[in-house]
């Protein structure tokens, strides 16, 4: 081979960047000398399983997926715990906040997000927390050791998971959330309540149209105070409200980020040879936080780098299938735009289970599902299908009737 | 341990033997066709299969009542005797009135008439055989000079040319159908001409089918005569033999009737297919014609008969083997009742009421004084009298004249008027029970013990193999005991049933010397033991030929003074009614395969409602067509009497204009669908037979918001509706309903909160569908489907599933099984055999009824089916 081989760097080491690895060693394992720079100090894990992590379902083991040796054995350079801080694109060079310097044929930005906080007065104090990362879940299940209350801030699926989780762990938790119901954007009111009810059965508070004012406590923090004089004492608190794409660097670059970094069908952003993928990045208006398009952005970025003429990204809606604390809930369609849709919904008090689609000129366009998702696979096909359907109720009793 | 047991079917006339095995270790009973008997030898039909579902004291009448109030039975019968003789004291013996049944055995039936016109003094005793039978009793009585049935089912087979008229036998006498099928198959030079408006199930073995005008029979056979005449086609010798008033009918029936043209134009068939029928029965000495109730319900029935009797009499076909007139009963005893004198113008053993030797020889019979010496009122009559006052006091048993007589509200009207209703019956429900002052419990079938005779006048013993249910008692005890009750002790000291029939018997031969027909003199001395092994015989039994007789008249002598059979001069008329334009439609009523009657009994057995499960109006598919109605949408049918409200079903062997609706819905099964309601009441003039065959009737859509499947442990009340049907199947209630206006899921819930601890719903508002599964502790109370059409179900896979506790509620709201149900038509009742499976064997290559039998065993049990097997064999060919 003639001259040394391009120099590519990945900033970042989510699982974007792992899967970005994994594609680009399927494809052409020697084509570039890679280095991967991580602000975390572990090395490739599932961030998903997080969750069962902390309420000790899982192990290390288990949610560690790309650890140093790996690294070694393909011959790509990690760095770890030291986050890139400066980017000189003229130059093509990264600097780290230890200051090492790493200059890149290619680059990509794999940034990711971070949690979301609620800046209320009293928040920086000791006791409250996020739950993003490995370093986060390892805090709050340290805390955790100590008993007592915790509140989670935010009912949806990440904060169920983590009121879980705590809850397995012998906290007494009440989730707080300010939409009328749980999982408001997946799930309908009734699947909600449901949801609310089954986890109240199995010992874990919900507040709902709860709005969150401060955070009591002199230092360590004592308890949330809500609007009403609702005062509900803890000793930990954990923010689970979301995520925000982390663009600063991008930004610093100059390159465009209306919500995240703007990046094109295959990935590539305004500047020559400069890629990002993953929660940091948008396609059109299309922002990411599950995982399956990130893998296939990744199957397109490494395919890209490896000269292949791929088709580019293709957007693709994802049900939420899901289990919190045992209890599977399904969640298909967008529940924000269902004006006008015909509805039909199936509840059985006896077994705990509830199903309700929505139709729109003879099509499905979502379904939600509680404590039975056998058939969710076959709605979501459906609703992407947008095939007719004759008998809704049949549909509704038994997905395979269609 | 198994006991088997002989006795007779209780369902029509063909009078079959069955085989009861009852398991003594299971407490199992199976019903099976007796092999032995003569009737059917081990053939049994559907109905006759399912006897065993019937059993058993579900809601059967356990215990008398009196004024609503159950009473021991010395209660009751002092009650009865008391009211009765109240009655009487106030306004003479006239003023009480019994109603019986050819349901009765001939022991019942004996003591109820003897009781009446031998000791009350009233002929007022009329039987639902009027509404059956009397017609052809009346043609028989002017023709014979007696009520006999000349033939035997043997001449049916043996016939050359089989003419079967006004009746539907594959459904309503299946077991001589099938015999007559298995003849023409071994001999398929068998002719056989099928006289029907509809092509019906028996037309599909017919050579020739005649879809006459409805009520122009008459016309058709009067041709026949001028027909018979003018070919030369008439047996001289035996008419100047054997008849008399031969030259009078022959005059009149020429200058009426003998130009085919004209005829055929009458009966609305072409001329050729009138030819081919009068040049086949020209050509065919050995020629059996059956009549049935096309002819004898009728307001001109009597001289139908007489115009088929007088074509019999001019080729002199009667009394030989093959060649016969021959009147098929609709019930089990109504041959029975006529033996008694059941009828209103009958005495007992075949006497008249007109005939004073006759009253005086009965009077020393009977050691009484007070013989009737005038006729009573006959069925509608008697029933006109209640309205009217005449009549006080009435004993209604073994029938439901609320379901049965023609304008069916006005007879409401009659009972509601009456001071005492007296009722026996064995079941805890009926359209008349709801009516009575006095219930008695009757023993039912399998409890009660004595004899019937069927169509071929042949006597056999129905045996009790199970124990009376609560304080259940045969209906000849409780006559006997209200007769010892109004002091007539002596006459009625009667200890079993046996001694009823030795007396039955003895008084037929009493001072007989063959002047009557009706003569069992031979059996008059049975030993108890010997009653209780009889076997099957044919009557006459006279102590000269104790093996009994097949044929009558075989001699060519008949029991009129002179001997000689009467020729009659028939009368032929069109219908009574006529459509107009208000009311287009003329309705036909009759039986349906699967059911009997009033369905007291049948409707108890979930196979036989497997078939037809609902009441309907069968209409051709180019009036649905004009009426703007599609299969299965209800209408409701009416006219100024009254309304039912049914099902339309598609039937292209309906001739357009014309209608059919079964006679057995009633108030206890469906929300209005008593047939007999919209039937006026104009009857023969001679027999008193009403005509329900044609009725002019008004059809109009009836247009459903919502129609709902309701299965439920117990009944259940019903959101407002304009329709209801409901059956009892595998310990659930099925219940189909259909209404205006929509209730809500919430209204519903709320109407059977009591029987329901927790639901499982599916909720579509919107769409209009709404299911519904109710548990209380854990098993399901509940179920029902409610939509814009009517539910589709799986129902018999949902019957065994709403006990399976593998299946969730969600399965189980769905109606049908997770791999798709067979939901099509049940063809074959015995092996529940459906139309899909049928449709997949016949495109299997299985072409041939054996064939569809050998793959799927429809048709082999009773082969009632097998005439549908047939159509669908057609109907596949020709697609």
């Amino acid at each position: 081979m003639a001259g040394p081989r391009p120099r590519l760097l990945i900033i970042g080491n989510g699982m974007a960047a792992t899967r970005l690895l994994d594609e680009l060693l399927l494809r052409d394992a020697g084509r570039f000398a890679i280095t991967v720079i991580g602000e975390e100090s572990a090395p490739g894990y599932n961030r998903i399983l997080l969750s069962p992590w902390l309420a000790g379902e899982k192990t290390n083991e288990q949610v560690i997926t790309h650890d140093q040796a790996w690294y070694y054995r393909h011959g790509i350079r990690l760095y770890t715990g030291d986050p890139v801080v400066l980017i000189d694109h003229e130059a093509k060079q990264a600097t780290t906040q230890s200051g090492a310097v790493f200059s890149w044929d290619k680059l990509v930005l794999a940034t990711g997000s971070r949690a979301a906080h609620l800046r209320l007065p009293g928040h920086e104090q000791a006791g409250v927390l996020a739950f993003r990362t490995l370093a986060d879940a390892e805090q709050l299940h340290a805390a955790a050791q100590r008993g007592g209350a915790a509140v989670v801030i935010g009912g949806g699926l990440l904060g169920l998971e983590a009121a879980w989780g705590l809850c397995r762990l012998g906290m007494s938790v009440t989730v707080v959330h300010n939409g009328d119901w749980l999982m408001n954007r997946q799930l309908d009111r009734e699947a909600g309540e449901l949801l609310a009810a089954s986890l109240q059965a199995r010992g874990i508070n919900v507040c709902v149209s709860a709005n969150s004012e401060y955070f009591t406590g002199d230092g360590q923090v004592t308890g949330l105070m809500l609007s009403g004089d609702q005062h509900i004492p803890c000793s930990l608190v954990v923010m689970a409200l979301g995520i925000v794409p982390e663009v600063s660097l991008a930004k610093s670059m100059g390159l465009d980020c209306p919500r995240a970094i703007a990046v094109d069908a295959w990935l590539r952003t305004s500047l020559t040879d400069v890629f990002a993928l993953g929660e940091c990045c948008q396609i059109d208006e299309e922002l990411f936080g599950m995982v399956a398009p990130i893998y296939q952005q990744a199957k397109v970025l490494a395919g890209l780098l490896c000269g292949v003429n791929d088709p580019g990204y293709c957007r693709e809606t994802l049900p939420t299938r899901l289990k919190v604390s045992g209890i599977d809930v399904f969640s298909a369609g967008d529940l924000s735009a269902l004006e006008g849709c015909r509805t039909l919904a199936w509840r059985d008090a006896q077994a705990g289970h509830y199903r309700r689609l929505w139709f729109r000129r003879h099509q499905l366009v979502a379904a939600v599902m509680f404590g039975e998702v056998d058939d969710g696979a076959a709605y979501f096909e459906l609703i992407e299908q947008g095939r007719p359907i004759r008998n809704p109720a049949e549909l509704l009793f038994s997905a395979e009737a269609a | 341990m198994t006991a088997c047991i002989n006795s007779t079917c209780p369902y029509c006339g063909v009078g079959c033997g069955v085989t009861v095995s009852a398991d003594t270790s299971t407490h199992s009973i199976s019903v099976q066709g007796d092999q032995q008997h003569p009737a059917n030898q081990g053939r049994l039909c559907v109905k006759g299969s399912a006897l065993a579902d019937t059993l058993g004291s579900n809601a059967r009448l356990l215990q008398p009542q009196v004024d609503g109030e159950e009473v021991s039975w010395v209660k009751a019968l002092d009650s009865i005797a008391s009211r009765m003789r109240k009655t009487i004291d106030e306004y003479g013996p006239d003023s009480v009135a019994f109603y019986v049944s050819g349901q009765l055995l001939t022991e019942d039936y004996y003591v109820a008439n003897k009781l009446m016109k031998g000791f009350i003094g009233s002929a007022n005793i009329d039987t639902n055989s009027r509404l059956c039978m009397s017609t052809a009793v009346a043609a028989h009585k002017r023709a014979f000079g007696s009520d006999t049935v000349p033939g035997c089912y043997e001449d049916l087979e043996l016939a050359d040319l089989l003419v079967i008229t006004g009746s539907n036998m594959a459904w309503t006498h299946p077991v001589v159908y099938q015999r007559i099928v298995a003849a023409k198959k071994a001999r398929p030079s068998m002719r056989v001409v099928v006289i029907d408006p509809r092509r019906t199930a028996t037309a599909e073995l017919a050579d020739l089918h005649l879809a006459i005008t409805p009520g122009s029979d008459g016309y058709l056979f009067d041709g026949l005569l001028a027909w018979l005449i003018s070919q030369r086609a008439i047996d001289s010798r035996y008419i100047l033999a054997h008849t008399e008033e031969y030259l009078t009918a022959a005059r009149a029936s020429l200058a009426r009737s003998s130009d085919p043209l004209a005829v055929a134009a009458r009966c609305g068939i072409s001329v050729d297919d009138l030819l081919t029928f009068y040049r086949w029965y020209c050509d065919t000495p050995r020629t059996v014609t059956v009549f049935s109730q096309g002819i004898n319900q009728s307001a001109s029935g009597v001289d139908k008969a007489g115009a088929i009797l007088n074509c019999h009499l001019a080729c002199g076909r009667i009394g030989k083997p093959g060649a016969t007139p021959f009147s098929i009963t609709g019930q089990p005893n109504a041959m029975g009742g006529r033996e008694v004198g059941g009828l209103a113008n009958q005495l007992a053993a075949h006497m008249d009421i007109d005939n004073p030797q006759h009253r005086d020889l009965l009077s020393r019979f009977w050691n009484s004084d007070r013989i009737v010496e005038k006729p009573g009122l006959k069925a509608v009559d008697l029933f006109d009298a209640m309205a009217d006052g005449r009549i006080r006091f009435v004993w209604i048993m073994a029938t439901n004249p609320l379901v049965s007589l023609p304008d069916a509200n006005r007879v409401r009207q009659a009972l509601a008027a009456c001071d005492c209703v007296v009722v026996s019956d064995c079941v805890d429900d009926t359209d008349t029970l709801r009516l009575a002052d006095i219930k008695l419990p009757a023993a039912g079938w399998g409890e009660k013990d004595g004899t019937v005779t069927n169509s071929e006048r042949c006597i056999s013993r129905q045996r009790a193999f199970l124990p009376m249910p609560g304080q259940a008692r045969p209906d000849w005890w409780a006559v006997c005991e209200v007769a010892k009750r109004l002091g007539f002790g002596q006459a009625f000291n009667f200890e079993n049933a046996a001694a009823i029939f030795r007396e039955h018997a003895a008084l037929s031969a009493f001072e007989n010397k063959g002047r009557r027909d009706f003569d069992i003199g031979a059996l008059a001395r049975l030993k108890d033991a010997e009653y209780e092994s009889l076997a099957p015989v044919q009557w006459p039994v006279p102590s000269s030929r104790r093996q009994g007789t097949a044929r009558m008249f075989v001699d060519g002598r008949f029991f009129t003074p002179n001997g000689r059979a009467c020729f009659v001069d028939v009368t032929p008329k069109p219908a009574a009614q006529r459509c107009d334009a208000q009311h287009p439609f003329m309705l036909n009523t009759g039986r349906i395969r699967d059911q009997w009657h009033t369905m007291t009994r049948t409707g108890r057995s979930a196979r036989l409602l497997q078939h037809i499960a609902e009441p309907f109006v069968e209409l051709h598919e180019a009036d649905m067509h004009s009426l703007g109605v599609s299969e299965d949408q209800l209408v409701r049918v009416h006219n100024s009497l009254g309304e039912c409200v049914v099902r339309v079903r598609r039937q292209d062997g309906q001739t357009p204009g014309t209608a059919f609706m079964p006679i057995h819905w009633n108030d206890c099964f469906a929300s209005a669908a008593r047939v007999d309601s919209l039937v006026a009441a104009v009857c023969d003039p001679i027999s008193g037979q009403p005509a329900f065959k044609q009725t002019p009737v008004a059809i109009s859509p009836l247009r459903s918001d919502w129609q709902a499947l309701l299965l439920s442990r117990t009944p259940l009340p019903l959101p407002k509706n304009h329709y209801w049907c409901r059956r009892e199947q595998a310990g659930w209630q099925v219940l189909l309903t259909a209404g205006a206006r929509r209730p809500t899921l919430a209204e519903l819930k709320q109407l059977w909160a009591s029987e329901v601890d927790t639901w499982a719903e599916l909720d579509d508002e919107e769409g209009g569908d709404i299911r519904l599964v109710g548990y209380a502790g854990g098993e399901v109370r509940c179920w029902l489907s409610l939509r814009l059409d009517r539910p589709e179900v799986d129902e018999s896979w949902l019957l065994t599933s709403l006990a399976d506790v593998e299946l969730n509620a969600r399965e189980l709201a769905r109606g049908i099984p997770a791999t798709g149900g067979d939901r099509s038509p049940l063809i074959c009742s015995c092996h529940q055999v459906r139309t899909a499976r049928l449709q997949t064997a016949i495109a299997e290559g299985h072409c041939t009824v054996e064939a569809l039998g050998a793959c799927t065993r429809a048709g082999t049990n009773c082969g009632s089916c097998i005439p549908e097997l047939k159509q669908l064999l057609v109907v596949s060919a020709v697609a």
